[in-house]
């Protein structure tokens, strides 16, 4: 088959529009200007594969316009405003980490995933990826690639790192909403959780990585668009995080075969959900070939025969050789690529998105080597080119020429953008909701779904294989408490281990994203520091998933985001190392758009020396002191306790580096000396749920006096329920207590009460008595709520 | 039968071969229990027992003695399951039975993995596979009420194609 | 040194952990690769316990273990029963014990007399189980204490028999080696049998108990802090039972 001539050359504006609405290309009218005069300039029209590449390099998905561009941005505040040019988004992440400059940071932002030092000779490697429109069209295929897909970034980082975890944070609409008021095209909450969940389940459990952190939200923002990230984390010698493409080495496509899967899935994903999708777009996931490939890639790794590596995901061959052409040249082949079937047009085979491909190259005297270790594996593979020095991808089709693209032409070709952006603040009064009555309201939180147990959907990962998970997600008795992070000691032979945990929030969102940036790096911070975590050593990943950002003023609420991460970063003296961004995540109804919430999710990664010191979260003895460390104050905006009671009012919490990072060095040191016997930070739900959840796990009670607690408020309901940041529940043997006071001199923190043999919460303000419930009503109430 | 592989019978090979692999009735059907609570769920009523079969539909050179080897060594665990092989299309039923299929262009590991297992018995032969669930729902409902749970609960037109018969 | 063989194919994904295991029980492991054994590259027989370790061989297409269960049983059955008749052990873990029941190597060599199917939950789940030794037959289960714990982790694992003369004959000649429990040692329903199980059968052996099948993971219970609340316990022990199990199997053999 040949490729086909586009005529473009000679299009008005209007005809050009209308060639990239029908052809699904996404590009807007001044990119297919640009594309129009390069081809002008070479007295030609481009073939449809090289429209087609230019589109899929060029579109949002592959190319991340958004964060790019320059951006003018006004806050507005009451009657005032203040206005500031941002370079792009992206450079203003990128600055914090310069700055924050940590030489253990071994590779950020420019590979398939960040890499940081593990020890003197070993790395890791961690990415999130977002795979949410194909989600929301088949959930179970959609979230099962999208697994697939962020694996193979780890496959493909450097030359090639092998996954030890997978971590999952999905959002979902509630799932007691009713059939009758959903859209027909819109599949139900319930549907959509089981579907994701089964997913990346069968797809993680197959692939032999456990599945050990995440999260899950449920709201009425992530009916029409769901949410589903995908994490993996990689494990490599340090030796290997560089690759280098060789004039002359061998263009070598690994793994299964190309269909016509998934063409037009990079430039769809970036458009909004249409009503009418070519089917071609989802696909089913097929675990077991990229297992052979994992398997194969490691020991041709080991054996030092390749050079380069990187994996197929959007854009197919066209990103992928692409990718690693871009400072040389490429010639390939395309009657070389092994076809599921016959029937595809040259350009479907260099854009098909089919799963489980990677490419690599190799110097040619390495191939009969790995021809040897492909067949051994049983997996499949064809050298479909090389790389030249021609500055150009020239692209065949038996010997017919298909496409000829100028490498710089299509890297930076693209037209600058500057974008508007407006965010105005949102000042709430405090209200207090009056005649509360604690303990239903405690029920009600620990039964809600965000907060409640999800063991439903934690049973269901392996946890465990490779057996190098040391702290599981679910510890205590019966093991039916939570943890706060996963701890792996990935190494046979040593006990240093890997802390990973998530922050995620979208309420604080609502009301300001800067903080909510704030809220999500340092809930992700408490989470491995309660378990003992290494603050001071420590990496972020961030992953943007926002709504209509052509609106101006979501688009702004995105940059405040964008600058908090910046801000807390440095405060916190963390830096991101990778990240990610989905956009336009939003349904059309006649001529409403109705987008989701702006959602942050901030993952850590932190390294430890001993995982033989680590603590759980469950109490561990009647009778011990129980200490609050740090302030609560009336935050109670966003707060799941407003949320439960439908209230929007008061001021979202605020972090307080200043003294959260030094207390949060004291915890692990604490930790270390074997001074705290458990340790839960409080989030969603607040004091109340935090203490709650120790009592599940540890099967014993606890009697504490909120009037002791460390604050800035008297009111009951925000000593039980505010969601103040940089706070931590901590249980001590009576006889550390001294030792205790001595590490946390100068810090806020005190004494509240003490864990009992009865099996009860008991909190007191002073001497009334204002909550008093049964453990096993808690218990009961927290593991059951959420249900398959 | 126009959505589903099924009308292909007779068209391209000369042999064409619909199996069934049902589990036995004293094993409990944990997915069609997991499904009929979905089922509750969603406010319908009426519903008695649904029962969930492996079914495969395969096309190519292979005589009927070959099919049995390959039906009961490869798809049938003959503790749990029991088998029936059609060779004619299964007859119109009451419009409760569900058949689901991945749509052609759907690439479906589990029909590759069939090949394997059936090039592995020595058997080298052109053939195609295509594998199915079908349901059947044991209920006092009407079509259009197995149609909204098999839209809402069971496929996905968007790669799969089902057939109510 | 006792030569362990771990045998891998397609979608194996325990063999890395079993193989390490192993090395630290004092063998020396390998994983070998089964188109290896088939193309002659290798000899079963050349080593001194036989692994077949746990994941999803080809996907659990077709009903978990049966397409390898299928090769094994046409391609390379005789090396097996000469590593059988030399008295070699022979231990299939997870998925491993799927491909060694439908094989029909376990509970009674060359017949088709046991499964493991779905579980009753119609799902995958990985939980730490209390299991009770159940026989002496096999002697890989001493120096253990009567009810120990490890992990299970699989869709696939309710052992199920042919029939009640089955049930009867494998419960007689002390066959059955582990059944679920709660922490007391009674027998129970879910979760402490997380499958449903007959009999809460975890573990059975052939007739000799040299060839048995586990659905829980000893390898994944090698050290104390494998234990999913060992935050808990006093950090005294290095190992946990797991290690025992398979410490019990390498010494057995030198």
């Amino acid at each position: 088959m040949k490729a086909k001539e586009i005529k473009i050359i000679n299009l008005a504006d209007k005809e050009l529009m209308d060639l990239s609405k029908k052809g699904l290309l996404s590009l807007n009218l001044e990119e297919m200007k640009t594309i129009q005069t390069f081809f002008k300039n070479l007295e030609r029209n481009p073939t449809d594969l090289e429209i087609e590449t230019i589109a899929q390099t060029w579109s949002e998905h592959c190319f991340h316009k958004t964060f790019k561009s320059k951006i003018l941005y006004k806050e507005i505040y009451n009657e005032d405003f203040s206005t500031e040019e941002i370079p792009s988004l992206f450079s203003l992440i990128k600055k914090s980490t310069e700055k924050i400059s940590k030489k253990w940071c071994l590779s950020v932002f420019k590979d398939n995933a960040g890499i940081i030092e593990f020890d003197k000779n070993t790395a890791i490697a961690f990415k999130v990826e977002t795979h949410n429109h194909p989600s929301a069209l088949e959930p179970y295929g959609g979230a099962a690639t999208g697994i697939g897909g962020v694996i193979r970034d780890i496959l493909g980082v450097g030359l090639g790192a092998k996954p030890i975890l997978n971590t999952d944070v999905f959002c979902f609409g509630p799932l007691d909403i009713s059939f009758e008021n959903l859209p027909a095209d819109i599949f139900h909450p319930k549907r959509l959780f089981r579907g994701v969940v089964s997913g990346v389940r069968d797809y993680g459990n197959r692939m032999g990585i456990p599945t050990g952190n995440g999260a899950i939200i449920f709201d009425e923002g992530y009916i029409y668009n769901i949410l589903v990230y995908c994490g993996t984390l990689g494990i490599m010698p340090k030796k290997y995080i560089n690759k280098k493409v060789s004039v002359g080495d061998l263009i070598i496509l690994i793994g299964g075969k190309t269909g016509k899967d998934g063409i037009h899935g990079a430039t769809f994903s970036s458009a909004n959900l249409e009503k009418n999708i070519p089917n071609s777009v989802v696909q089913i996931g097929d675990p077991i070939t990229e297992k052979k490939m994992l398997d194969a890639l490691l020991i041709a790794r080991d054996k030092e025969l390749i050079s380069s590596i990187t994996d197929c995901g959007a854009g197919g061959l066209s990103s992928a050789v692409g990718e690693l052409a871009q400072d040389c040249g490429a010639k390939i082949f395309l009657e070389k690529v092994p076809l599921k079937y016959y029937g595809l047009e040259p350009w479907e085979i260099w854009l098909s998105e089919s799963q489980e491909r990677m490419v690599l190259s190799a110097n040619k005297k390495n191939f009969l080597k790995l021809k040897k270790i492909f067949d051994n594996e049983n997996v499949g593979y064809s050298c479909i080119g090389e790389f030249t020095n021609s500055g150009k991808l020239e692209i065949f089709h038996n010997k017919d020429i298909v496409g000829d693209i100028d490498l710089k032409f299509l890297f930076s070709g693209i037209p600058g953008t500057s974008l508007r952006a407006n965010f105005t603040y949102i000042h709430q009064p405090d209200i207090f909701p009056e005649n509360i009555n604690f303990q239903e309201v405690l029920i009600q939180l620990l039964s809600h779904h965000n907060i409640a147990s999800k063991e439903a959907v934690i049973r269901q990962y392996d946890h465990e294989v490779q057996s190098h998970t040391i702290l599981k997600p679910l510890a205590g008795i019966d093991e039916c408490g939570p943890l706060d992070a996963i701890v792996l000691r990935p190494m046979y032979d040593s006990n240093k281990g890997i802390v990973v945990s998530c922050g995620i929030n979208p309420y604080y969102g609502e009301i300001d994203p800067y903080m909510m940036a704030g809220c999500c790096i340092e809930e992700s911070l408490r989470n491995l520091v309660s378990v003992g975590g290494n603050v001071e050593k420590t990496a972020f990943l961030d992953n943007f998933c926002w709504g209509n950002i052509n609106n101006e003023n979501i688009l702004g609420t995105l940059v405040r985001c964008v600058k908090g991460c910046h801000d807390f970063a440095i405060k916190y003296d963390i830096p991101f190392i990778s990240g990610k961004d989905s956009l336009n995540n939003y349904y059309t109804v006649e001529k409403d758009t109705i987008s989701i919430p702006g959602t942050l999710l901030i993952s850590a990664v932190s390294i430890i020396e001993d995982v033989k010191k680590i603590v759980s979260s469950d109490f561990k003895e009647p009778d011990s002191f129980i200490y609050m460390l740090g302030i609560t104050k009336d935050e109670m905006a966003g707060s799941h306790l407003y949320k439960v009671l439908n209230m929007k009012a008061g001021n979202v919490p605020q972090p307080n580096p200043e003294i959260t990072l030094p207390l949060m060095k004291k915890i692990r040191y604490a930790i270390n000396k074997g001074i705290i016997k458990a340790c839960h930070d409080c989030s969603e739900g607040g004091f109340a749920v935090a203490l709650s959840e120790m009592i599940i796990g540890g099967g014993y009670g606890a009697n504490v006096d909120i009037e002791k607690l460390p604050k800035q408020t008297d009111k009951k309901i925000s000593l039980l329920f505010s969601e103040s940041q940089g706070r931590f529940i901590v249980e001590i043997d009576k006889d550390n207590s001294d030792a205790f006071k001595k590490i946390f001199s100068g810090a806020p923190f005190y004494c509240i009460g003490n864990t009992t043999p009865d099996f009860r919460l008991n909190i007191f303000f002073d001497k009334e008595k204002i909550i008093d419930i049964d453990g096993e009503k808690i218990k009961q109430v927290w593991t059951g709520a959420l249900k398959w | 039968m126009k959505n589903s592989p099924l009308h292909t019978w007779n068209k391209k090979m000369n042999k064409n071969f619909y199996i069934e692999i049902h589990l036995k009735k004293n094993f409990f059907d944990a997915f069609g229990d997991d499904l009929k609570k979905s089922i509750i769920e969603m406010g319908i009523t009426g519903i008695n027992n649904i029962y969930v079969s492996d079914i495969y539909f395969l096309q190519g050179e292979i005589s009927k003695k070959e099919m049995e080897k390959i039906a009961k060594n490869l798809f049938l665990d003959s503790i749990t399951q029991t088998l029936t092989i059609y060779t004619k299309p299964p007859e119109v039923h009451n419009k409760k039975i569900i058949e689901v299929w991945y749509k052609k262009q759907v690439s479906d590991p589990v029909s590759i993995t069939a090949l394997k297992g059936i090039k592995d018995m020595g058997i080298n032969k052109n053939i195609q596979i295509r594998c199915g669930k079908k349901y059947q729902i044991d209920a006092d409902i009407d079509k259009d009420i197995t149609e909204t749970i098999c839209k809402k609960l069971i496929a996905n037109t968007l790669i799969q194609d089902y057939r109510i018969s | 040194m006792v030569k362990v063989l771990i045998l891998r194919t397609s979608g194996t994904n325990c063999d890395f952990e079993t193989e390490w295991a192993f090395n630290i029980c004092g063998a020396k492991a390998e994983r070998v690769h089964l188109l290896s054994i088939i193309n002659g590259k290798k000899n079963i027989n050349n080593y001194d316990i036989l692994v077949i370790p746990g994941g999803f061989s080809y996907g659990d297409d077709l009903g978990a273990g049966k397409v390898f269960a299928n090769e094994i049983k046409l391609k390379i059955w005789e090396s097996i029963e000469i590593f059988k008749k030399s008295k070699k052990p022979i231990i299939g873990i997870c998925n491993g014990f799927q491909v060694l029941v439908k094989a029909g190597i376990i509970p009674f060599w060359g017949k088709n007399s046991a499964s493991l199917t779905w579980n009753n939950s119609g799902r995958y789940e990985d939980r730490w189980v209390y299991l009770k030794i159940e026989s002496s037959l096999s002697p890989f289960f001493k120096n253990l204490p009567e009810i120990i714990r490890l992990p299970v982790a699989h869709a696939e694992g309710k052992f199920v028999v042919k029939d009640k003369i089955t049930l009867n004959k494998i419960g007689k000649n002390k066959q059955i080696i582990l059944k679920y429990v709660k922490p007391s040692g009674e027998i129970s329903g879910y979760p402490y049998n997380p499958n449903g199980s007959q009999e809460n059968i975890a573990g059975v052996c052939d007739e000799s108990g040299l060839i048995i099948g586990l659905m829980p993971h000893p390898e994944r219970a090698l050290l104390s802090i494998h234990l999913p609340d060992w935050t808990r316990q006093k950090r005294e022990k290095v190992f946990g039972y797991g290690y025992i199990i398979l410490k019990n199997m390498v010494e057995y053999v030198s």
